[in-house]
């Protein structure tokens, strides 16, 4: 088994005079690992990884990277340790693309130092590397949402922590950019790094393999140890949606799907029936590409 | 002074004896006398207040014909120097309420019951309620439009004494006419006594005025030394074209360096303006301390700093440099800009004749001292 | 693009310094080029004065130290500008609107008319700067919403009530003597800057301004977003304290020997930024010199156009107004 880099213990949430938004939340985090958070709308996912950056305090429990607590490590340290790859928003000011990659090498820089050229280098390294190269010069005000989640990605590449935390990481992306993205994940889990994210596609889960765990609306994270949270049962639990998991001969992996929009009492059936057929139909009663 | 007692001082006793016999004496020798009916009129109207008021009618600054109650008993005074105007007509008691600035020290000293009196803060937008609620039976104010426009709507009459903007004069005669006209237009308000008590100060300033320019008037360019006035703000704050001082320095026998400069009271200037001038003399205006001009490091190449002839200009019972010691600023002046002309002048003796001739009141030494240096009286 | 904009900086270095021997030529005193320059030199060797002690002092003890006090004042304002642009991630605010012009203003007149020494008027008026800043940026907490427009809107309300504090001192204050000190201080001027005045000032800009300088970079990480910079390892209340302490006492400082200057601190950041892009690492130094130039250039029109002196903050408001509209024009900003 690989080291654990990131540990989460008991750990809970509330706003000053609210309920707790989650309690009692316990995962472990690997090296290599993707750890897939989904879990419906307003449940605390993005609040969780908040509080795993330590930007917000616990009000219970405790989050350890490298077998200390988080609240051990000045915040200059912890940036060397965990990266964040913040949901899109919007952005005051107009930085080259290049300036705001080189904004990841702050952990390593003193108070009142900049990026020297040996830090450029790498932001330099890291572009060519992500095939950015040519966004350098570029506002990154200016650039395409797709763009914009590489630059940040590059950004928290440049920054050289172990552990990367990305809230939507695919929201608001077009579908190739979802899907280049993702494949981009699975690359960095592959050398090493721990990924945290959250996400509103089960199916996304899937194609990344790892863990997954679902934040639900009582603040319970539930961690997938036996593969029932992307089962049928569960995700209609989850998302008041009847949802087809399925293996898709022709894609060549497990999926989960949704059902035709206007469903028909004969939606499963059809399925029955398709199936000894030439046409290509998978469980949710619809032909897939 | 003279072995007969002047003019001014025989109008003066006339003035406190009454509107008797005295009055007559007087009168030939007035030249223009319009109150001289209001005069005859006045014992009458102890006898019948009510439907007929009396009145008293007056020709401001400005030329305006105004009718203003007769006895009026809280007037509120909006100019600067009206307080002042008052103490030397002898009619503080009849005033209701006066501009902050006018409450000086010395004025203080003088008329202890200055501190009753209702304080306005500002000449030009005075509060109106607080001159209805104390009965104001006329205002003493400025020519400033939107105020009189106000006190025509409230129908309180007014006696404008002194004009923002636009002057009434711009020379020397108008000047000194200026200065006459305002004390009489004020004397006309009140009526009685005061038409005397001006016409005396008036004679006094004549006579001062030809004093100083009997020996000045024919003084060459050369012969008239660069003069600075001034006013605050260390230094660079001066009194420009039109201003009391300039022509008061150029009655001293002074040439005025700031005369070219067009705002009327307050002209910032900058330092290196006046070192283009470079003036002989500096007196300094409502300051009190010469410090501020000698011990910069800027001034010290200008040829007054030089030579040591930086003055303070003194202050009574209102600024000197804008209202009827203004008289006694030229004197001042005269002396310090042509101490061999006016070898024979006592500034020291001028200030407490002034004081006591107009004011009734007997200065000290060390009151006279604190005037000169621009001191309060409780300054030690 | 890249290569034009390299040049930029010792451009704007030349610019600077043509701009403060133009200014030092200039004035109501008639000197030409060659008594100046002979007058500098004469410090320097061992020349036989030949010329008046008022041409020396207009030299050394007038327009020296004006022009060096329009050259920091003109810096700090603008390095100040940027500085709380960038920390508080809103390219609409400045010294003025945050309220810390006002606030120090007010702290600098009540030493005034207490007669306290001028170190005395230089600690109020810092401490009026803080106690402004803290206000303007407290509202914005009190509502939960530290929007661009609710932090403009807290800088109204609180240089607002500055305002009227310094209407209430202006009215207790003498007419002759304090009221145009305090008058001076509301509008703006550099006609009393002596060399003790700048010399005064110089030491608490420079190392504000220094650190500031220092910082430029680590200022870019507020400036994408606190959530951001924490993520970044920034220990923000650390370097946003640091920086509008450093802003403000180059505010605090300005003030103490111009009085208000506004719009420098709101229009040059943008100016800079139009020209070498939002990175405070090229953006404050700019700034600082384009801050500098256009102070010395305005003062010097200050002292000529007129034998009085114009309130500089005339002139920059009719040359500041217009400049940010088209500014804003240029950048097609959202704002």
């Amino acid at each position: 088994m690989a080291e654990t880099i990131l540990k989460v213990e008991g750990a809970g949430f509330s706003y000053k005079k609210g309920k707790p938004l989650f309690s009692d939340v316990n995962f472990e985090l690997h090296q290599g690992e993707i750890f897939t958070i989904l879990g419906p709308n307003g449940a605390g996912k993005s609040t969780l990884l908040s509080c795993i950056s330590g930007y917000f305090p616990l009000s219970s429990g405790e989050v350890s990277v490298g077998g200390r607590g988080i609240r051990e490590y000045s915040s200059r340290e912890l940036a060397r340790w965990i990266g964040v790859v913040p949901q899109m928003q919007a952005k005051t000011y107009d930085f080259s693309v290049r300036e705001y990659i080189a904004m990841g090498r702050a952990p390593y820089l003193g108070f009142g130092k900049s990026p020297s050229r040996t830090d450029y280098a790498l932001v330099d390294q890291v572009m060519e590397e992500l095939g950015i190269s040519r966004l350098a010069d570029q506002f990154y005000t200016r650039i395409s949402g797709g763009e914009c989640q590489q630059v940040l990605i590059a950004r928290v590449l440049v920054q050289q922590s172990r552990i990367i935390l990305l809230d939507e990481p695919v929201n608001h992306l077009d579908y190739g950019n979802q899907i280049r993205i993702l494949r981009l994940l699975k690359k960095l889990a592959g050398r090493d790094y721990g990924i945290i994210l959250t996400t509103h596609m089960p199916d996304h889960a899937l194609m990344l393999g790892g863990t997954v765990a679902v934040l639900d609306r009582q603040g319970r994270l539930e961690v997938d140890k036996s593969g029932r949270l992307l089962g049928e049962e569960y995700l209609y639990e989850l998302y008041g949606e009847r949802i087809c998991r399925t293996y898709v001969e022709k894609a060549g992996r497990e999926a989960c799907l949704p059902y035709p929009l206007q469903r028909r009492e004969s939606a499963r059936q059809t399925v029955q029936e398709g199936q000894g057929d030439g046409i290509m139909l998978t469980d949710a009663g619809r032909s897939v590409q | 002074m003279s072995c007969c007692a002047p003019r001014w001082r025989r109008r003066l006793r006339a003035a406190e004896g009454g509107a008797g016999a005295a009055a007559d004496a007087v009168e030939q020798e007035a030249s223009e006398e319009a109150g001289a009916e209001e005069q005859d009129a006045q014992p009458e109207e102890t006898g019948d207040a009510g439907e007929t008021a009396q009145v008293n009618e007056v020709t401001d600054v400005t030329g305006r014909q105004v009718e203003v109650p007769a006895n009026a008993s809280h007037v509120v005074l909006l100019p600067g120097p009206a307080y002042e105007k008052t103490m030397i007509l002898g009619v503080t008691d009849r005033v209701g309420g006066i501009l902050k600035s006018c409450r000086t020290s010395w004025a203080e000293l003088i008329h202890p019951e200055i501190s009753d009196l209702v304080i306005f803060d500002s000449s030009t937008t005075p509060n109106v309620e607080e001159m209805m609620s104390l009965g104001a039976e006329f205002v003493i104010c400025h020519d400033y439009a939107e105020l009189n426009a106000q006190l025509d709507e409230l129908q309180i009459p007014y006696v404008i004494t002194q004009c923002s903007g636009e002057l009434p004069y711009s020379d020397l005669e108008g000047f000194l006419a200026f200065q006459k006209t305002e004390i009489n237009a004020i004397a006309e308000a009140f009526g009685g006594d005061a038409l005397e008590r001006a016409a005396a100060w008036c004679d006094y300033f004549d006579e001062k005025v030809s004093y100083v320019r009997e020996r000045t008037d024919d003084l060459t360019d050369e012969e008239r030394p660069r003069v600075y006035y001034a006013r605050s703000d260390e230094g660079l704050v001066t009194f420009s074209q039109n201003s009391y001082p300039q022509y008061l320095v150029e009655m001293a026998g002074g040439n005025y360096v700031a005369k070219d400069t067009p705002e009327e009271m307050n002209s910032t200037l900058t330092i290196e303006q006046i070192m283009e001038w470079d003036p002989q003399i500096i007196f300094m205006g409502r300051m009190n301390d010469t410090s501020i001009i000698t011990d910069n490091e800027a001034w010290s190449g200008i040829s007054a700093v030089k030579e040591g002839k930086v003055y303070l200009s003194p202050s009574g019972v209102f600024n000197w440099d804008y209202s009827g010691e203004s008289v006694l600023l030229m004197l001042y002046l005269a002396k310090n800009i042509h101490p061999d002309l006016f070898e024979d002048l006592n500034m020291e003796d001028e200030i407490k004749y002034y004081y006591e001739t107009f004011y009734g009141y007997e200065l000290s030494d060390e009151n006279v001292q604190n005037i000169l240096n621009h001191m309060d009286p409780a300054a030690q | 693009m890249k290569e034009k904009r390299r040049g930029i900086l010792p451009l704007l270095a030349g610019i600077c310094v043509v701009l403060f021997c133009a200014g030092m030529c200039a004035g109501r005193y008639r000197l030409t080029l060659r008594e100046l320059m002979v007058i500098l030199a004469s410090r320097f060797a061992d020349i036989p004065a030949t010329w008046s002690q008022n041409a020396d002092n207009v030299v050394w003890a007038v327009r020296l130290p004006r022009m060096c006090g329009a050259f920091l004042v003109g810096a700090a304002l603008s390095l100040s500008g940027a500085t709380y642009q960038g920390i508080f991630q809103n390219p609409l605010v400045s010294p003025d609107l945050l309220g810390v012009s006002a606030g120090a203003c007010v702290g600098a007149s009540i030493a005034i008319l207490n007669g306290w020494p001028g170190w005395m008027i230089q600690l109020l008026a810092l401490g009026g700067g803080l106690l402004a800043v803290l206000l303007t940026n407290l509202i914005p907490c009190l509502f939960r919403n530290r929007g661009n427009l609710m932090l403009v809107l807290a800088g109204i309300i609180v240089s607002g009530f500055f305002t009227s504090a310094q209407g209430l001192l202006k009215y207790v204050a003498d007419p002759d003597t304090q009221l145009a000190l305090i008058t001076f201080w509301t509008m703006g001027s550099l006609a009393k800057v002596g060399a003790s005045d700048v010399l005064a000032i110089l030491p608490g800009m420079v190392v504000s301004a220094g650190a500031l300088l220092c910082l430029r970079w680590r200022i870019n990480l507020l400036a994408v977003g606190e959530r951001e910079a924490h993520s970044l390892g920034v220990n923000i209340s650390r370097l946003r304290g640091v920086s509008i302490l450093c802003a403000t006492v180059l505010t605090a400082l300005s003030i103490c020997v111009s009085g208000t200057v506004g719009w420098i601190g709101l229009v040059v950041p943008h100016l800079g930024r139009l020209l070498v892009g939002a990175d405070n690492k090229r953006l404050f130094p700019v700034s600082l010199l384009i801050g500098a130039s256009f102070l010395m250039l305005i003062d010097t029109f200050a002292r000529n156009l007129a034998g009085s002196e114009i309130p500089l903050s005339i002139l920059t408001g009719f040359v500041g107004a217009p400049a940010f509209l088209a500014l804003l024009i240029a950048q097609k900003s959202r704002l």
